[in-house]
């Protein structure tokens, strides 16, 4: 009687301390902003155990393994730094330094030490290092989206390694094997892939996902990109028929578009949904430029930050999200230029509202200046209407901030007086160069059709010359032929699809 | 009533008594005041990793006294008691556990106590010299008044040494809390602070769920058992977030059988920006542990009569 007493005690201990454990499991504060904690949010269990029963031994074998680490990377031994900073990961996984460390080693240290074309896994290794185990061990981490937005910026889109076109292409290859023919639309992606547990039970999904498992498709989702970037050869006969389905059902499109939205997130950690917010944000910032992963990991660790909140990693984000538009802005997205100056606006607001990091906001100010200084002239030439007007808008703002340096003048001549230096005094980049070049033959075009021959010849003459001399400094073959850059102006001049014209000429 | 008290007078005397009690307190306060060593390679996160370092230390320390508490002999005192007074299974189990709780607890505080002088919120956190000379002094005054108390009464130098290393540990922690960074007194703790006695608070917690499950192992099949119960309760409560799922997917109600002890681990939440856990978090989380050591006591004080445990004696006894 008694032990069934007991019994049952033990029992209404053990439900209540489940009960309570639902409980506090619903009040724990929350790892990730914004979402809601999940079971396995926590380390791996090894690490987990290992980093708790250690004690302060772990300290002790923590500080041997960096000075190890330390020692095998001044001697270049990389790949054995890269494993005893593996350990050291796992045993001080909350500090971003250790994840920086073997992510530096990973995709920096041992790629230099590789042919160029065997590089690439392991910054692509370094990268998902990064972010499937750094970020999952500290989710709201603004240093290690830094360190991600930094490889992209820099290792995969920047000029400091010879095989960074390698990286490019690999990128391109991969994000165009799992998005599917264009367009590509964020918002749909996102949206589909929010559909996916609703999609996988309607009856019509269910059947086709059945039609391919018959046809020996062994894991159906798995391989889904893979399966329809080349599908004659699981399908067979069927593949014709198969694709022309996916097209035309609006479910199974959906169905589509949802698998190949998960399949960017797997490869690449960051969702449709950041990406969606991005294009929304700053408008079409394309999906698979080195810059555009800038922007989307540098909006979701902007996202893990509390509104109002300023810190200096968060302001290290915010540079290399402006860094990262400017490289777009350079390269003909003009229409960033409204975006990027609200940016620099919003971020020196932000700055100014803050105690502390009031000193940022002069900073941030003379840049946007800069940025202005130099891009209207861009936005200017860019030879679409817009541009124009864009950059004309933006003068008036840049006389507004910055009375002093701003001559009083018109933005036209303002531009021609940019052109002037630059061609004349400043050194030029490449691509304002060319950019400078195509302005020219664009006037030389305009004045052949008003009938102007010499003044046609004149701008002819001004671009050839431009062009040889850029030809002589920016040798190789990646920089254009003349006849390219004539071409791509006639292209600038000629009229918009759907009628609307492009260009002043238009 | 009375028995149960006795019972757990004795056991929990007899616990204080084991010179391995005070060697486990003694090695955790020394593994503490290494803790800062692992700061040199924490970066920004110093603070965080020390304290998180530091709370593994004190929940090392805390299991160990815990093993040490619940695998503990039986004393003369208490087989003394058994054989001359009659005694229940459900006092003398529960009475055990009781005495070896509190003695336990006795040891457990004295860690957690200079834990939170060695990683109170102070501007150097890894050399902060004042909170190393109120340790030192505790420590030492309570070895001294151990080694006093043998040498003058003859009475055990363990013992003295954990109780006056407890009183000595705790008054250290006042003082320390009360001293502002810069001197002079602070008016209320810092959120750090808080958040560091929240984080013992419930380490401490799973330090009894880990006493229970050795007492009942330790009771029902022996002391290698009872190590051995503990050992599992400790690797599958840290583990129980990864593989959780795979319980509740199973019929039965195994999840009930393991605690969570990943679910409060503190030192998750010493790196980021959580400033202060919520009370209802806390206080639900030390009951869900404390209501699974209850309800690994009654479980192992329902098997306890029909098993050739250590409880054989009471039987012998003509208790029941």
């Amino acid at each position: 009687m008694r032990r069934g007493i007991a019994l049952l005690c033990a029992a209404a201990a053990l439900g209540a301390a489940a009960l309570l454990e639902r409980g506090t499991r619903a009040c724990r504060p929350a790892m990730q902003s914004g979402m809601e904690r999940q079971r396995g949010d926590s380390l791996p269990p090894a690490v987990q155990l290992a980093s708790t029963l250690l004690g302060s031994f772990r300290a002790l074998l923590v500080d041997y393994l960096w000075i190890h680490a330390e020692t095998l990377q001044n001697e270049g031994r990389f790949f054995a730094a890269a494993e005893a900073a593996r350990w050291i990961t796992m045993l001080q996984s909350r500090v971003e330094g250790s994840w920086s460390f073997q992510a530096w080693n990973l995709g920096v240290n041992v790629p230099s030490s590789l042919p160029p074309e065997e590089r690439w896994p392991y910054v692509r290794a370094a990268v998902e290092l990064l972010w499937r185990d750094g970020l999952a061990a500290n989710p709201r981490s603004l240093g290690l989206h830094w360190e991600i937005a930094w490889f992209w910026a820099y290792k995969i889109g920047g000029e400091i390694d010879a095989a960074g076109p390698r990286y490019r292409a690999e990128v391109e290859s991969a994000g165009r094997e799992i998005l599917g023919a264009e367009p590509w639309d964020p918002a749909a992606f996102a949206a589909a892939e929010a559909l996916l547990p609703a999609l996988r039970r309607d009856p019509a999904v269910a059947r086709f996902a059945e039609t391919l498992a018959a046809l020996g498709v062994g894991d159906v989702e798995g391989g889904w990109t893979a399966l329809w970037a080349a599908p004659e050869a699981v399908l067979g006969d069927a593949a014709d028929a198969l694709a022309a389905a996916l097209r035309e059902d609006p479910l199974l499109e959906a169905y589509d578009r949802g698998l190949r939205a998960r399949a960017w997130r797997r490869t690449f950690g960051v969702g449709m949904d950041v990406v969606a917010k991005a294009h929304g944000r700053f408008g079409d910032v394309g999906l698979l430029r080195p810059e555009s992963f800038v922007l989307f990991w540098a909006r979701h660790g902007l996202e893990q930050l509390a509104p109002d909140a300023v810190r200096l990693d968060a302001i290290a984000l915010w540079r290399m999200e402006l860094r990262a538009l400017t490289r777009l802005f350079q390269s003909g997205e003009i229409a960033l230029l409204a975006a990027i100056d609200r940016e620099y606006a919003e971020a020196a607001a932000r700055a100014a509202g803050d105690s502390y990091h009031r000193k940022q906001e002069a900073s941030f100010l003379e840049d946007r200046i800069q940025f202005l200084k130099g891009a209207i002239p861009l936005a200017y030439i860019s030879g679409t209407r817009r541009g124009r007007e864009l950059a004309e808008e933006h003068f008036a703002k840049l006389a507004e901030l910055d009375p002093a340096g701003t001559p009083r003048v018109a933005c036209e001549d303002y531009v021609y007086d940019w052109i002037y230096r630059k061609v004349n005094v400043e050194r030029a980049t490449r691509d304002e160069l060319l950019a400078v070049i195509r302005a020219f033959l664009r006037e030389a075009l305009r004045a052949a059709a008003r009938g102007e021959d010499d003044g046609a010849r004149t701008y002819l003459d001004f671009a050839r010359g431009l062009y040889g001399e850029a030809a002589a400094v920016f040798t190789g073959p990646e920089f254009p032929s003349f006849d390219r850059v004539a071409a791509q102006a006639r292209r600038e001049l000629a009229p918009a699809r759907g009628g609307r014209a492009k260009g002043r000429a238009g | 009533m009375r028995s149960f008290g006795a019972v757990a007078w004795r056991s929990f005397a007899g616990a204080l008594r084991e010179p391995a009690l005070l060697v486990a307190v003694l090695a955790a306060l020394c593994l503490l005041a290494l803790a800062p060593l692992g700061t040199a390679f924490g970066f920004r996160e110093q603070q965080g990793l020390v304290r998180d370092i530091g709370l593994s230390t004190i929940f090392l320390g805390g299991i160990l006294a815990a093993m040490v508490a619940g695998t503990q002999r039986e004393s003369d005192a208490l087989r003394a008691l058994v054989m001359t007074r009659p005694i229940g299974p459900a006092a003398y189990f529960l009475g055990g556990l009781a005495g070896a709780a509190l003695a336990g607890a006795v040891a457990a505080a004295a860690i957690a106590c200079m834990g939170a002088v060695l990683l109170r919120d102070a501007p150097g956190l890894a050399f902060d010299g004042e909170s190393w000379v109120y340790a030192a002094a505790a420590g030492l005054l309570a070895l001294g008044a151990g080694a006093w108390r043998s040498f003058r009464g003859g009475r055990s130098f363990s013992s003295g040494a954990l109780g006056a290393l407890c009183v000595l540990s705790a008054a250290a922690a006042c003082v320390a809390f009360a001293r502002a960074p810069g001197g002079g007194l602070r008016a209320a703790l810092s959120d750090a602070d808080v958040l560091l006695l929240q984080a013992e608070v419930l380490t401490l917690c799973a330090g009894l769920a880990v006493l229970s499950a050795v007492w009942s192992g330790s009771m029902l099949l022996g002391r290698p058992c009872g190590i051995l119960a503990g050992g599992a309760v400790i690797v599958l409560g840290q583990v129980k977030e990864s593989f959780g799922a795979v319980l509740d997917a199973i019929p039965l109600p195994l999840g009930l059988l393991v605690p969570n002890f990943q679910l409060v681990w503190g030192g998750d939440f010493f790196y980021g920006d959580i400033t202060v856990l919520p009370w209802s978090f806390v206080a639900r989380g030390a009951a869900a542990l404390c209501a699974w050591a209850a309800g690994a006591a009654l479980l192992g004080l329902t098997c306890f009569p029909c098993r050739s445990g250590r409880g054989v004696r009471a039987l012998e006894s003509g208790a029941g």
